[in-house]
């Protein structure tokens, strides 16, 4: 029974406080994959070769990354893609 | 001014002028005077080994008293470590996101810049691990090429730091939102493998942004009789010049007059005269090493 309040207060409270910063931060790292894969808009990227030494580690948000681009004036295609494919 | 004061040598030039020929006869120089010297070719085309009728590789071989040579090959380098990015992929990427990643791998292989890039990887292994010896030439691809090299250190370093402060800022949102975080910011700044990366390659960047415009470094134009060796060789002084590379000595392969286009002031003549055979071979080259004068204008 604790344990449930525990979680409906962590729930109700914490998770809503940081929501948004983690938002944030998912942004910036798209941002960062962006600047990598710059190709992808149309722009080739110089560095390229070098850079792709890093997409092992940014290899979950490469998933969605241009449906999230694209889609940034829609808010809900923008939290599902916060939120990820079902 | 003479060449002993520095330690790295660059030669460029249009294909065919005689780069190779012009970096062993320097390489001899220095070795004959004492000096350990290293010998390196990064042109795709090798053309050393042939010169020195000797079989090399990557790593240094003894040709000569006080004298090693090398060949890079950056296609196998850009195999080497594409391969490298690849397994590391295939042990830490979950195997939803593994296809996306390799997509983009195989585009690396041929994106514009690539070989360039594999070779200033190359210039920097060599560089940090040539410290042992006392003198490093380096013979060049033609041109452009080399330009394009030179000139590229400065804006990539500023690049690499806006990924770097990039990657910091969504470190520490994350930072922020974890509220189970025990760790401090610094030690997450340290951990993080892509900061990792990040500044290795900064670092490796701007030790070669010194290598190319410091001190220690002298760039050397070769030219040879020809109209159009000697029009793209003093474009190429300009461009190295431009660029922020130290131009210091200018080789004359065959060239019988003076070229007056050419603004040698301050730098270093090296006459090599037309010899009786092709020289091949090292007894060849050090007879025309005899030969060959050294002027200061």
């Amino acid at each position: 029974m604790l344990k449930a309040l525990k979680l409906f207060l962590k729930g109700a409270l914490l998770d809503q406080s940081t929501e948004k910063i983690e938002a944030k931060s998912k942004e910036l790292n798209d941002r960062l994959l962006l600047l990598i894969l710059s190709h992808k808009l149309g722009v080739p990227n110089p560095f390229f070769y070098h850079c792709v030494e890093l997409l092992p580690y940014l290899s979950e948000n490469l998933k969605g990354l241009e449906r999230r681009i694209l889609d940034r004036k829609s808010l809900i295609s923008r939290l599902t893609g916060e939120i990820g494919e079902p | 001014m003479n060449l002993n004061g520095f330690k790295y040598f660059f030669l460029s030039g249009k294909g065919g002028v005689g780069k190779t020929t012009s970096s062993i006869l320097m390489a001899l120089y220095f070795s004959q005077r004492g000096e350990k010297t290293l010998l390196v070719s990064l042109d795709p085309a090798h053309s050393l080994g042939i010169a020195l009728k000797a079989k090399l590789g990557e790593l240094p071989k003894k040709v000569e008293e006080k004298l090693f040579a090398l060949e890079v090959n950056p296609e196998k380098e850009m195999e080497k470590y594409l391969k490298k990015v690849e397994k590391e992929a295939r042990q830490i990427v979950s195997p939803a996101f593994l296809g996306e990643v390799e997509e983009e791998l195989k585009l690396a292989h041929s994106s514009p810049g690539a070989l360039e890039l594999a070779t200033a990887d190359a210039i920097y292994r060599i560089a940090v691990e040539g410290r042992g010896f006392d003198k490093i030439v380096f013979d060049t691809a033609p041109s452009g090429y080399t330009v394009r090299l030179v000139a590229s250190p400065n804006s990539i370093v500023k690049w690499w730091k806006g990924l770097i402060s990039v990657r910091e800022e969504a470190l520490k949102y994350e930072f922020l939102s974890n509220l189970k975080e025990k760790r401090k910011l610094k030690e997450i700044f340290r951990e993080d493998p892509i900061l990792k990366v990040l500044t290795k390659r900064l670092k490796e960047y701007e030790t070669l942004k010194e290598l190319f415009t410091g001190k220690e470094t002298a760039f050397g134009v070769v030219f040879n009789e020809g109209l159009l060796p000697r029009e793209i060789g003093v474009r190429t002084v300009r461009e190295l010049e431009e660029a922020g590379a130290p131009v210091k000595f200018l080789v004359f392969n065959r060239v019988k007059n003076g070229i007056e286009s050419l603004k040698a002031k301050n730098k270093i003549v090296i006459k090599v005269p037309e010899f009786k055979e092709e020289p091949i071979g090292i007894e060849k080259l050090k007879e025309l090493l005899k030969l060959t004068r050294w002027e200061v204008k």
